[in-house]
């Protein structure tokens, strides 16, 4: 298997790494770059755990090869607070209650980021659809929905 | 579980794609959105030697209406582009419906379209990790000489499980597909070949370069009904497909096209302007189409739900998609 070198953009950082092409994004994150907040859950693109932004687009990272997003901006749950500062969604998962083990919280987290940047005041359909795509095994979602309604009303204040 | 070995190319233009496929053809795999390839790479269903990635080819990207009024999608457009074109939400509601109805929204920012028509069949008894697989003989989709669903079955029968394939058949939509000095335009259920263990009427060397939608017709009205579990993630445990196209005062069906998916090994066609030319729209009607779809529906015991349930949701979602589609 021939290496390839690649640069990832990751939270505004540049890294240059030099990758087997069968290494996924969620492998590169955790262990050349350690960013240990991204997690595996079920490996096959079913439960969300791993989710990332690629130009602020919630994918998976273990279906996401590290060779595919050269160049492109990644975003981990790592690179949301600014400094000490936590993202508005994370102090408003912080306020709800809406971790509990925690493990799908940065999925839930960047979706909810992402999704809240484009759409300001969404309703609860639309909350409930935009997670749709994460598994939570313990908050049974309610307190996750009222979270990301909580970091929408945080973040139009915010921006005005 | 790591992702198998393999050499890695990323071509940027057709032409080169189509060098690369004539080159590695038989031992290399097409890598779009990777939500079906490297799902079964993980579970060691699938190891080409060869992966050769096609996100940088621009020319595969969009949505265009071409000069005769007919729609290019090329294949490489994701799920979510599809739903956010406002063409497709206006002329083709129908499509929408099936594109939204796909597993869930990170899953449709990554998937594309023709990846969605190009994945495997699927079956409880395949779709499982190596350690799970050796818990049971080898079936003939692995390479073996049985099958686990269907006990002295002569052949595979895993289940076709996408949801666009059954409403772009209905929509009479054309695949385009090429290798090296050639290109080839098909009816989109040509590409099926009803078969478990190979589905695709399709080479090795050859690359799905769009679909082809032709002009939306006045009158016509289509809708997709899905069953799942769970109202997201989920694969369709049977879906119904229509397409009609109606007489001016709504009386009558002209012509249209009735298509299940998870109903067989590739997308099942129940009726395509036999019953549905020229017919009076009356509730006797809608009911033969129902039973229409019951009979042609042929599930196996290899998804979640048991395959009576399934056939009889044929029938549900068929007469919901028509009542729905009619507006009744
Ligand atoms: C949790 C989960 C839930 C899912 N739920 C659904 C669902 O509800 N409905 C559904 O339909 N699908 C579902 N899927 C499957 C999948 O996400 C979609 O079908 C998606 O559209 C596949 O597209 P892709 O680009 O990711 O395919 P890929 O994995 O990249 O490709 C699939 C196959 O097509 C071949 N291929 C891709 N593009 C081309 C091309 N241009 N030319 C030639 N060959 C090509 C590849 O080589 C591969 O064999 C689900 C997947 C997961 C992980
Ligand atoms: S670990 Fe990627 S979706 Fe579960
Ligand atoms: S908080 Fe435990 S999985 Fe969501």
């Amino acid at each position: 298997m021939t290496l390839i070198p690649i640069t990832l953009l990751v939270n505004g950082e540049p890294y240059n790494l030099t990758v087997p092409p069968n290494k996924t994004l969620l492998e590169v994150l955790r262990e050349d770059l350690e960013l240990m907040g991204t997690r595996e859950g079920c490996g096959v693109g079913a439960c969300g755990a791993c989710t990332v932004l690629i130009d602020n687009v919630p994918v998976r990272s273990c279906l996401t090869l590290a060779a595919d997003v050269q160049g492109l901006s990644i975003t981990t749950i790592e690179g949301l607070a600014e400094g000490q500062k936590l993202h508005p969604v994370q102090e408003a998962f912080v306020e709800r209650h809406a971790i509990q083990c925690g493990y799908c919280s940065s999925g839930m987290i960047l979706t909810a980021k992402a999704f809240l940047d484009k759409k300001k005041r969404p309703k609860k359909d639309e909350i409930k659809k935009a997670i749709s795509g994460n598994i939570c095994r313990c908050t049974g979602y309610t307190k996750i929905e009222d979270a990301i309604a909580t970091a929408a009303k945080k973040m139009t204040k915010k921006s005005g | 579980m790591k992702l198998p070995e393999f050499e890695y190319f990323s071509p940027r233009d057709i032409p080169s794609t189509l060098e690369l496929l004539a080159i590695h053809g038989a031992q290399a795999s097409l890598l779009a959105g990777g939500t079906d390839l490297l799902v079964r790479m993980r579970q060691r269903l699938a190891a080409p030697g060869v992966v050769i990635n096609l996100k940088d080819v621009e020319e595969l990207k969009g949505i265009e209406k071409q000069k005769d009024g007919s729609i290019l999608i090329g294949a490489l457009t994701t799920l979510t582009e599809l739903l956010e074109s406002s063409l497709i939400r206006k002329k083709y509601p129908g499509l929408h419906q099936a594109a939204e109805a796909v597993a869930a929204p990170p899953l449709q920012n990554m998937g594309t379209v023709g990846g969605n028509l190009l994945q495997e069949t699927r079956c409880l008894y395949y779709n499982q990790t190596a350690a799970w697989r050796r818990a049971k003989p080898v079936c003939f989709k692995a390479g073996g000489e049985t099958c686990n669903t269907v006990k002295g079955g002569k052949h595979c029968f895993a289940t076709y499980q996408g949801d666009l394939a059954p409403m772009l058949i209905a929509l009479s939509a054309r695949v385009v597909l090429s290798r090296k000095g050639e290109s080839r335009a098909l009816p989109l259920e040509a590409l099926y070949s009803g078969k478990g263990k190979r589905p695709h009427n399709k080479d090795a060397d050859e690359l799905l370069q769009g679909v082809l939608l032709p002009p939306a017709e006045k009158n016509t009205v289509c809708r997709y009904e899905k069953l799942r579990l769970r109202q997201a993630l989920d694969y369709p445990l049977v879906g119904a497909a229509v397409c009609l196209t109606l007489s001016d005062d709504g009386k009558l069906c002209k012509s249209g096209c009735l298509v299940l998916t998870a109903a067989g090994s590739g997308p099942v066609i129940v009726d395509d302007n036999a019953m549905m030319k020229d017919a009076e729209i009356t509730d006797a009607w809608i009911d033969a189409l129902a039973e229409a779809a019951y009979k042609a529906a042929k599930p196996v015991p290899n998804v979640l739900t048991p395959p009576a349930y399934r056939k009889r949701m044929a029938r549900v979602l068929t007469r919901r998609a028509l009542n729905k589609a009619l507006a009744r």
